[in-house]
């Protein structure tokens, strides 16, 4: 034992030293920091524009309040226009003309407050944000950028036949919310968001509006609606209840809005919560494989170096072959550990930092792996992830003579061993359904698909029985490729073929 | 086995179709140093590796101190490869120090050995350099101390002089005969046969993977048929008619040297003797015994075309 450690930590230092590594090692936190940047960047453009769009319908059983509804979808929009233009103006206008030439104009979009009710009525009055632009255009500066004025949030569409018509319209929007068919947009083919259905028993309260998602943890489009439907609830009633003892009722009149998912069990392709969680769950199973994947190729490279400068026979002539492959392996776990501890610890701070409303991703990983059986339960299955697949690298690396050779043998290596590494991402999205259950029980794929179910709450015996398959998996491997490793070890001059490596591990030449 | 060492027996190794040693069998005494010679494919590195247990025997057996080569005897085993192999960016001292410990020493241990050794060898001054900036020949001086360090018991040395200049070669004899001195056996391959003939105690000479001798210097030069060296402007053909000359090999064009061959037990002086008898004007009469590079040539026939005198 005290040999394999000799050999690991030498290799472990030596790498780990080494610039091509550090390189390696500091790369991807700064791809990192890029990657959100990035995004933040062109979400911070898009935000100014309006934010994402959300298109929904409206079935509308008392006749009235559809009116109300696209009032208040005039109303967003103008009041979001009067906030980018009045932030424009601030950045772009020269103040001091645009106070001596048009003082109301100054007044409204560099002094007033651009969320009243009446900063909005004026830009109405105007009529509209374009129209407003076109008065304060003479006073903006030489050179000021052009003005975008920001998208819709929600477009209200009519909703589709089948829906508008049937009895049951949850089961006839479901298709529709799930994206499993699309509406008409003004641009196109869109997804339906939501579905607000008003019955007629709303007018007197005897019965709730229902709000149709696919996603009930989104509900700024719900909360928008419900501020026009109460508006008009309360203009309707206040017509109605005229003495004026009942007016406190009226105003305080509030129509109630009950969220229904039509299909609450399965995954909500587009809930938030379930997205951090698979999010975090890739995010996490592609750092710990590019680690298995980088070291392993490391720890192959490595052997071929001494291989080809005969420091193999020198080695050989101090521990058995069986020990120096035990050190190899070694070596790599070691270097995997402190990549995936570097890369996680730069992820998690970058995140807190710099992308703050990424923090929820954070959040949901370390929540997911907050106990020490969690994280003992992932750290098993990523050594022996990591394990499996570097035994099979290194016989690959012991048949090469040359970094040439190991590439041609590795390349097509890695290639055969690609679906156990993809399907733990297809496992991420349903990591309790049947085929994440059955590759935990697949040689091979049993290690790399526990890395990412191990992030959700798996059953005991799926973990037991991942457990068993993914040693007795890793104990073949590494009698086959322990076979074949000495015999090879001693070959400095003779390449061989992918096939002949492949045909080296059932019947392995004599050294 | 009694004071030896390594016991070889019947050893045959082949890589399929290819036999490389054929039924060899020698032993080495305990604190000697044991040579073994042959040309290139002789089967010289097949058989220490055989020994050193890195590959196994196809047939027969090795024992090493009494027991098959492995890892209970590997410690007692210091071995310095044909083809010279260290880390580049390691240290010289880090070098030594990584392979003791390998070889079972401690760090205090390791380190200190590691000390001595380079200063010994005269590698002190540079032995916090990474090997790639050393010369060959220091790199090959580490490398034997990293065959040494641990005080192994047993020194297997494949080709240790090929590319060392005169100066490091001696430097070099000098520490093998250190290490026998010492009590240490040392067996060394080499196609070399003036540092095997100035170092070695025995000789095993294996030729196409067999063994075409095994014994002392003495020995050797007695397997082989004595041969007299005469320099004479005249002509000697007369001498194979004396007794005990089994062949007159004539001096090649432009040359007048003249090889006897005699039979075994032959004496030289009947030779001189006929040469008074004819008048012969002799320049050379050279009766000295036999090189080992000559008994190896004779040995080796046409394969021994690239050993060195």
């Amino acid at each position: 034992m005290r040999q394999v450690w000799l050999i690991a930590w030498r290799g472990f230092v030596q790498h780990a030293t080494s610039r091509a590594f550090l390189f390696g090692l500091l790369l991807l936190p700064l791809y990192m920091v890029i990657g959100g940047i990035l995004p933040s960047a062109s979400q911070s453009q898009l935000a100014a524009l309006g934010g994402p769009i959300r298109h929904f319908a409206v079935i509308d059983k008392t006749g009235a309040m559809i009116p109300a509804i696209d009032a208040a979808l005039d109303r967003d929009i103008t009041a979001r226009g009067l906030y980018a233009l009045a932030y424009y103006a601030k950045e772009n206008a020269d103040e001091d003309k645009l106070r001596q030439g048009n003082p109301a104009l100054a007044r409204l979009l560099l002094d007033g407050d651009v969320d009243s009710a009446r900063s909005i009525d004026e830009i109405e009055a105007k009529g509209g944000i374009i129209q407003t632009f076109v008065e304060l255009r003479p006073f903006l500066k030489p050179n000021a950028p052009q003005f975008h004025e920001p998208h819709r949030r929600f477009f209200r569409i009519e909703p589709p036949a089948d829906v508008a018509a049937a009895d049951n319209v949850i089961e006839a929007a479901r298709p529709y919310l799930k994206a499993e068919k699309l509406v008409t947009g003004d641009f196109g083919p869109v997804q339906l968001w939501a579905v607000l259905v008003i019955p007629k028993g709303f007018l007197d309260g005897s019965e709730p509006a229902e709000y149709l998602t696919d996603d009930t943890d989104r509900i700024g489009l719900r909360e928008f609606l419900r501020e026009p439907l109460d508006r008009q609830l309360k203009r309707i009633r206040a017509g109605a209840y005229v003495p004026k003892d009942q007016i406190d009722d009226v105003v305080g009149a509030a129509g109630t809005i009950v969220t229904t998912d039509p299909e609450p069990d399965s995954l909500g392709a587009l809930s938030n919560i379930k997205q951090f969680t698979v999010i975090s769950a890739i995010a996490v199973y592609l750092l710990l494989f590019m680690a298995v994947f980088m070291t392993a190729n490391m720890v192959v490279m490595a052997l071929v170096e001494e291989k080809s400068n005969r420091v193999a026979e020198l080695l050989l002539s101090c521990v058995r072959a069986e020990t120096l492959m035990a050190g190899k392996l070694f070596t790599g776990l070691l270097l995997a550990i402190l990549l995936v501890g570097v890369w996680m610890i730069s992820a998690i701070v970058s995140i807190d930092t710099l992308f703050p409303t990424a923090r929820i991703i954070v959040d949901t990983l370390i929540e997911n792996v907050s106990t020490m059986e969690k994280a003992a339960q992932i750290f098993i299955f990523f050594a022996l992830a990591y394990l499996t697949i570097a035994t099979f690298f290194l016989a690959a690396g012991s048949a090469a003579t040359s970094i040439t050779d190991a590439q041609a043998i590795v390349a097509p290596a890695t290639m055969i061993t690609l679906p156990i590494f993809m399907l733990p991402i297809a496992v991420a999205y349903d990591p309790a359904g049947l085929l994440a259950r059955v590759a935990s029980y697949l040689p091979f794929f049993a290690p790399f698909t526990m890395m990412v179910r191990s992030l959700s709450a798996p059953d005991g015996i799926d973990i037991l029985g991942a457990l068993v398959v993914s040693v007795l998996t890793l104990w073949w491997m590494v009698r086959l490729v322990a076979r074949v490793f000495r015999s090879n070890l001693l070959r400095p001059d003779s390449s061989i073929s992918f096939i002949a490596f492949l045909r080296d591990l059932w019947r392995p030449r004599q050294a | 086995m009694g004071d030896a060492v390594l016991e070889l027996s019947g050893v045959t190794k082949r890589y399929g179709d290819f036999l490389a040693v054929d039924r060899v069998t020698f032993t080495a005494p305990k604190g000697k140093i044991l040579g073994l010679l042959g040309p290139n494919g002789a089967g010289k590195t097949s058989t220490l590796r055989m020994i050193l247990g890195i590959t196994p025997p196809t047939d027969g057996q090795v024992e090493v101190f009494g027991r098959p080569p492995g890892r209970s005897v590997q410690r007692r085993i210091g071995y310095l490869p044909e083809e010279r192999g260290l880390y580049r960016r390691m240290t010289a001292f880090d070098t030594v120090v990584y392979f003791a410990k390998l070889k079972g020493l401690w760090g205090g241990k390791a380190r200190a050995r590691a000390h001595e050794l380079l200063e010994e060898l005269g590698l002190g001054h540079v032995k916090d350099r990474k090997i790639e900036a050393l010369s060959k020949g220091m790199a090959q001086k580490v490398q034997l101390i990293t065959a040494i360090a641990h005080e192994p018991e047993l020194v297997i040395l494949d080709e240790p002089f090929s590319g060392l200049d005169p100066i490091n070669q001696n430097e070099l004899e000098a520490a093998i005969r250190r290490l026998a001195d010492g009590g240490t056996t040392v067996l060394f391959s080499t196609h070399t046969m003036s540092h095997a003939e100035r170092l070695c105690d025995r000789f095993v000479i294996l030729v196409k993977g067999r063994k075409a001798f095994d014994g002392t210097l003495n020995e050797a030069r007695a397997a082989i048929p004595r041969t007299v060296k005469l320099e004479s402007p005249n002509d000697l053909s007369f001498l194979s008619g004396v007794k005990g000359v089994t062949k007159v090999v004539p001096p090649a064009e432009g040359s007048t040297h003249w090889d006897i061959i005699l039979a075994p037990g032959a004496d030289p002086q009947a030779v001189l003797a006929a040469c008074f008898e004819h008048n012969v004007k002799l320049t050379l009469f050279d009766t000295s015994p036999p090189t080992l590079h000559e008994v190896f040539v004779t040995l080796a026939g046409g394969d021994a075309g690239d050993a060195a005198p």
